[in-house]
């Protein structure tokens, strides 16, 4: 995995752990529009950087932006834990 | 029948009766918060709920 790769998936974690700490907060304060905002913020950024990660390095779960017409896509590329392997595929196509 | 006016519940040491801990926790303000590349390193998105947990120095005399 190249340093590109590793630093989006790093942000990939990032927002998916703010938002989840945003969550918490949301909780047990469900009308803090800042709260919202930021909330709402950090969703869009993570969906488009998922997105843009799984266009170009393949799908992070079987589904999302990395839908393929042509093939499961999921099940050729390398999944995401492979990935620090060079990338092994669990099927022979 | 059984009196149901409040009363504090209290445990009995010695001659005193020490009434129960009660627990409070205060809400937590809305305030400026860290970038996300910073909250995943320090464990919070709130600069207020930082908590480094420093590893305990080690003490003479102390099994460990």
């Amino acid at each position: 995995m190249d340093a590109t790769q590793q630093s989006k998936l790093l942000e990939i974690q990032s927002l998916e752990f703010s938002l989840y700490d945003l969550h918490l907060f949301l909780d047990t304060h469900p009308y803090c529009t800042d709260a919202l905002s930021l909330y709402k913020e950090y969703n869009n950024m993570l969906e488009e950087t998922k997105c843009e990660y799984e266009r170009r390095y393949g799908p992070i779960s079987p589904g999302g932006c990395g839908l393929n017409e042509k093939s499961w896509d999921w099940a050729l590329k390398p999944w995401p834990w492979n990935q620090s392997q060079g990338g092994m595929k669990h099927v022979d196509v | 029948m059984a009196d149901l006016t409040p009363q504090p519940v209290c445990f009995p040491i010695n001659e005193a009766c020490p009434q129960l801990a009660t627990a409070y926790v205060p809400i937590q303000p809305w305030g400026a918060v860290f970038e996300p590349a910073q909250a995943l390193s320090k464990g919070t998105l709130f600069p207020p709920l930082v908590r480094p947990y420093m590893p305990m120095p080690y003490k003479k005399g102390v099994e460990k």
